[in-house]
């Protein structure tokens, strides 16, 4: 096989694990923090797309719709978790899992309802539609490029708001004890409303970035969804760490499975999860904390 | 009166746990709270800082009625909580774990100061500022969690067990430490299972034992009373 398709197939690889680091990432400082199972993350995921569409019809600008995807998507979740999560806490964690996965069926239906069923055409702003060319061989689409950089820098400003701010520490230390936390003064609802927005605009940030080269519509979210729980799980659930390296590592073994053999690449990712968890039953990155 | 708990009942889900306690500790005394395993000490402490749930009765702090507030509008009041078992915070440095205490105390903005006044009291943990609190042995945790109460200049700190599987030096040290800081000016109420050593350093103390308050007094007096101990303090 050409070692061109080959390098070629690992760099989209790269760029779907960008876009499974990035839903992974919220997924899984949520989960850590909050211990919810957020079944809506890939409605949200869905609704960042479709508010990117909709951004880039009316004004025309792709780095608007890449502002308000997530600005819109992080406000929506601070609605959700003050007014439907709130009042869960405390009780059994599959309350909030039921709570997410209704909503998940609404925020669908609610798409399908007033954009119908069909796919938005959307593409990249004209400014990344060339290719880029890398040592005269190799050609690489210029917005995946513009993906995997992006993703990149999102991952450290969130390393870094998580180990050099106030708000970072606070967070770190909750996700570890939050009674403590409580106990020093902390109040632990006013950090868990922040960290449900902010996982928020992880998933509608993940969705403008993806409508250029996925299709957009209602249903986009369901499959990513389960993609992204395997990827937390293979990763640990509630690690970052675990989330990057998984999201990287299932996104180039699913691409280049499709360049080998096209019919296992639905589900070769399951197969790397079951792996991994008969090794390593609490995922690469076990379950310690959020950093770790 | 700085701190007044007036006849609560305190639950865990259905188990109805404190009935009726009542206890008062005055300014600038050190009060101890004792009694057997399971006697309810832990959940008075926490019902006063709105961590178990309080059903029925008041407590007042500083003349106002703190029973429905919150936790951590109960920590800004000026009370603070040296918990059970430590509680040092994984994966925080000793740095961070104080740095957490004093985010929203006033102290904020003197890391540096407060960390220095620390040292006064445990120089050791000024060593190992950036190590992991969790690594530190169990008396420098005891240490370390005594510190985090004690930079945010509380008017009471609620200290549960101290000494708890520390060395006999180190209960001394501890005791030492606790007298030492009531005698800057901190309100302290402790609870203890070490009752000598809690009825030695403290002015007054209450006895409990399933979920009442059985006896109070001065703490010499309930130390030299064989009675008390036989009846509610012997294991
Ligand atoms: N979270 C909880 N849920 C249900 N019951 C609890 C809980 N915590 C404590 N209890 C029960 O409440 C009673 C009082 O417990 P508490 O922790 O206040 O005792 P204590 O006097 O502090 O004992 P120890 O000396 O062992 O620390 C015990 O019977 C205990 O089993
Ligand atoms: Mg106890």
């Amino acid at each position: 096989m050409d070692f061109n398709v080959i390098i070629m197939q690992l760099f989209t690889g790269l760029s779907l694990g960008m876009l499974y680091v990035l839903l992974a990432l919220g997924l899984s400082i949520i989960f850590g923090l909050l211990t919810v199972v957020n079944f809506a993350h890939g409605s949200m995921y869905m609704w960042g797309a479709f508010v990117g569409v909709f951004t880039v019809a009316w004004t025309g600008n792709f780095w608007a719709a890449l502002v308000l995807a997530p600005l819109g998507v992080g406000l929506y979740g601070l609605v959700i978790e003050r007014w439907l999560i709130r009042p869960l806490y405390g009780r059994d964690i599959n309350y909030p899992l039921l709570l997410t996965f209704g909503l998940q069926l609404i925020m669908i239906e609610v798409v399908r309802i007033f954009f119908g069923t069909s796919d938005h055409p959307f593409s990249a702003p004209a400014l990344l539609s060339m290719p880029l060319e890398v040592m005269g061989i190799f050609y690489f689409p210029a917005y995946r490029v513009f993906l995997i950089v992006f993703t990149a820098v999102i991952c450290f400003v969130l390393w870094f708001f998580l180990e050099k701010t106030d708000l970072g520490l606070i967070i770190r230390a909750g996700t570890r004890d939050p009674l403590m936390v409580r106990a020093l003064g902390i109040d632990m609802n006013l950090i868990w409303w922040l960290v449900f927005g902010i996982g928020s605009a992880l998933a509608g940030l993940a969705g403008i970035l993806a409508a250029p080269i996925r299709s957009v519509y209602p249903e986009m979210g369901i499959a990513m969804l389960v993609e992204c729980f395997v990827v937390t799980v293979v990763g640990g659930m509630g690690s970052l760490p675990g989330a990057i390296v998984a999201g990287i590592l299932l996104g180039i073994v699913s691409s280049l499975t499709t360049l080998v053999y096209p019919q296992m690449a639905d589900i070769v990712i399951f197969l790397v999860m079951a792996v991994v968890l008969l090794v390593r039953p609490s995922g690469l990155f076990g379950k310690a904390g959020l950093l770790e | 009166m700085l701190l007044k708990v007036n006849n609560i009942d305190t639950y865990y889900g259905l188990s109805h746990i404190l009935q009726g306690v009542s206890l008062e500790v005055k300014e600038k005394e050190i009060v101890t709270l004792v009694g057997r395993n399971g006697a309810g000490k832990t959940t008075t402490l926490k019902s006063i800082l709105g961590l178990a749930q309080v059903r029925a009765g008041s407590i007042e702090f500083d003349g106002q009625d703190i029973s429905r507030l919150p936790t951590h509008q109960v920590i800004l009041r000026g009370i603070s909580y040296v918990p059970e078992e430590r509680r040092i915070i994984p994966g925080l440095s000793v740095r961070e774990n104080i740095k957490l205490a004093l985010l929203k105390s006033h102290n904020r903005e003197r890391e540096e100061e407060m960390i220095e006044r620390v040292a006064q009291y445990f120089p050791v943990l000024k060593e190992r500022l950036n190590q992991d609190g969790t690594s530190l042995s169990g008396g420098e945790q005891q240490m370390l969690a005594i510190a985090r109460a004690l930079v945010t200049d509380p008017k009471v700190m609620l200290i549960d067990e101290p000494t708890e599987g520390l060395m006999p030096l180190l209960v001394e040290s501890i005791a030492e430490i606790v007298l030492e800081i009531n005698r800057s000016g901190v309100t302290v109420l402790l609870v203890e299972q070490n009752i000598e050593m809690a009825l030695s350093i403290s002015h007054r103390a209450y006895v409990i034992d399933e979920g009442r308050i059985q006896t109070s007094g001065l703490s010499q007096d309930i130390l030299a009373d064989e009675e008390i101990q036989r009846r509610y303090l012997s294991v």
